[in-house]
């Protein structure tokens, strides 16, 4: 019975994933045609043959004579094939160019998102526990000044600190951990703490006020009347409860960061995807834009129905319609 | 009606809001120097009699600055929240009312806007349009309007079985009466409080707009275009980092602070 309904819940959310995916590349590929510029204009650059068989031909090239649904039909193709097309810049293949973007980024959203949750466990935690207290009232005064700052500001702070006064942290930059591990290390330090910051103040106040929903139910009130240890209560009752729900939220801001760390990784030139898609608008370079969104928003989508459907699985209690 | 007891914080944070909007609107009530008059002998200095909170790059006075980039950033601030609310509003309405393939056609393609991250959609949407302060807000209240419908559409979807709901159905009353008389009034707080909450998001995601040159073009002033010049000068003047990012904490705390107590004054049941 339970397992018919799973079943039937994840074709349900995988069809709608779908759905929203068919959404998704309109969205990209129309905003593409959206954006100012002609593509064959900037192919052929201010030096080229101007003459108007040239763009033609050049047009033709690029699929552009086709009508508009066909376009996108063997655009679509194309990305189902795993060929996004090359970069105008530098015609360097763009599904490369953004595999290896996608690595940077990861490494600094891993990164602050394992310290964030690392830390924001036990804080949380302690601050359901001793709701009220002082301790809990200057946490969260503390979270809600870090969600009131536009988060790249504290990272704006670390620099003043760090690079200019102690001249000890390189301000910005990006090396790649095979080429130099040290050095970077030494470059992640500040944006992964600018990131994880932010992040940890959302999943504190999170874990806090899920454990304060948590303790208050009926369950934890038979297992104190029972005479548990408080230990046991808190940390395998009421944490493996928390937990459950927690890893949904860390899974979608994960789906969130991948590309959405644009203004931590600008200011601290870690050229990583969001960096790369921000500097490629810049610049007009379509295809990768266009290639770097599809897949931002795609993982999204991807991640999130992932989450959902492992949700269902560990938590028997969740209704399914 | 019981009479609440109203706290210290929610005060402060209203004569916070309070003044940032007088300074909005009067601005020439409260700045010393023209924002704009330049003074190149006196630049990037600190604090002083002269210059209460000190000069940027070109010696224009900081206070008088944060004074006129007051009206920009709040109209950011006020208008994306308005914007997004006149969108969402009917979205939520609609949907929920109607429910079916209506709802899920139209939450699907939400769910497909909130795929992208938003800032990342900012950006797609501000290279069609030129920067400014219009298409910002424009910008910002596409990115946000789907978190409006969806309150009002759990709201709706809730309220509708609601007996009040029937008995005004019962007496003969329109699709369109319901919705807008009867059902709407109801989602009222819901809807301020996630107005003030988008707002305060908004002025966020213009400073961070401003911070990558997306926003509010020179020599306009605005806060976050302020901290977008001050992060060149790190080197020479730290000050000029910090007022802007303190009013920009302190005006986005105070609106957070204000909708907290919003919801606490609207759902009294959740104080215990």
């Amino acid at each position: 019975m339970r397992i018919s309904s799973i079943a039937k819940y994840c074709l349900k959310r995988f069809a709608m994933a779908i759905v929203v995916l068919f959404i998704v590349t309109i969205v990209v590929f129309a905003a593409i045609r959206l954006a100012p510029g002609d593509p064959v204009l900037s192919k052929i650059g201010p030096y080229g043959d101007q003459s108007q068989e040239n763009y033609d031909r050049i047009a033709a090239s690029l699929g552009l004579d086709k009508p508009v649904p066909a376009q996108y039909f063997i655009w679509i193709g194309d990305c189902l094939r795993g060929d996004f097309g090359v970069s105008l810049r530098n015609s360097a293949d763009v599904a490369g160019l953004i595999s290896q973007k996608i690595t940077v980024s990861l490494e600094l959203i891993l990164v602050a998102l394992s310290w964030a949750v690392l830390l924001s466990i036990p804080i949380g935690i302690g601050a359901a526990i001793k709701k009220g207290s002082v301790l809990d009232q200057i946490l969260t005064v503390l979270s809600s000044s870090a969600l009131a700052m536009p988060s790249f500001c504290f990272g704006l702070v670390l620099i003043v600190i760090f690079s200019v006064r102690l001249g000890i942290l390189p301000p910005n930059g990006y090396i790649s951990f095979a080429d130099n591990p040290r050095e970077n290390i030494r470059l992640l330090l500040m944006p992964a703490l600018t990131l994880g910051l932010f992040e940890m103040a959302v999943f504190t106040r999170f874990i806090r006020s899920e454990t304060i929903e948590i303790l208050n139910s009926n369950y934890i009130r038979t297992a104190k009347a029972k005479g548990l240890p408080k230990g046991k209560i808190y940390f395998k009752h009421a944490l493996k409860n928390t937990l459950v729900t927690f890893i949904t939220v860390v899974g979608s801001e994960l789906g969130t960061l991948l590309g959405g760390t644009i203004i931590i990784e600008q200011l601290f030139g870690w050229s990583g995807l969001g960096w790369f898609i921000y500097q490629s608008v810049i610049n007009r370079d379509y295809p990768v834009v266009q290639a770097g969104v599809l897949f931002v928003a795609v993982s999204f989508v991807i991640i999130n129905m992932t989450v959902d459907i492992i949700y269902t699985l560990i938590d028997p209690r969740i209704e399914l319609n | 009606m019981k009479i609440r007891r109203i706290k210290v914080t929610t005060i402060i944070a209203f004569v916070v809001i309070f003044m940032a909007i007088l300074m909005a609107f009067f601005p020439s009530l409260f700045a010393t120097h023209d924002p704009l008059e330049m003074d190149m002998v006196n630049k990037l200095q600190g604090p002083s009699a002269a210059h209460w909170l000190g000069t940027d790059e070109y010696g224009r006075d900081l206070w008088s600055r944060i004074v006129y980039g007051a009206k920009t950033t709040m109209s950011v601030g006020f208008g994306s929240a308005a914007l997004a609310a006149l969108m969402g509003i009917p979205v939520g309405l609609i949907t929920g009312w109607f429910g079916g393939i209506t709802d899920n056609i139209i939450t699907r393609f939400m769910d497909a806007c909130q795929a992208f991250p938003s800032f990342l959609l900012a950006i797609l949407i501000i290279t069609i349009m030129e920067p400014s302060a219009g298409s910002l807000m424009l910008t910002i209240s596409i990115v946000s309007f789907p978190i409006f419908a969806r309150i009002v559409r759990s709201n709706v979807l809730s309220l509708k079985k609601r007996e009040f709901v029937e008995a005004t159905r019962a007496f003969g009353a329109g699709q369109l009466y319901i919705m807008f008389r009867t059902i709407l009034p109801n989602c009222i707080s819901a809807i301020t409080v996630e107005f003030s909450l988008l707002t305060a998001t908004a002025i966020l995601s213009e400073a961070g707009m401003s911070f990558l040159g997306l926003g509010i073009q020179p020599p306009e002033p605005a806060w976050g275009s302020m901290l977008f010049y001050a992060n060149q000068y790190l080197n020479q003047s730290i000050v000029y980092m910090l007022i802007p990012t303190f009013t920009i904490f302190l005006v986005v705390l105070s609106v957070n602070v204000f909708g907290d107590a919003l919801r606490d004054w609207f759902d009294p049941m959740k104080l215990k």
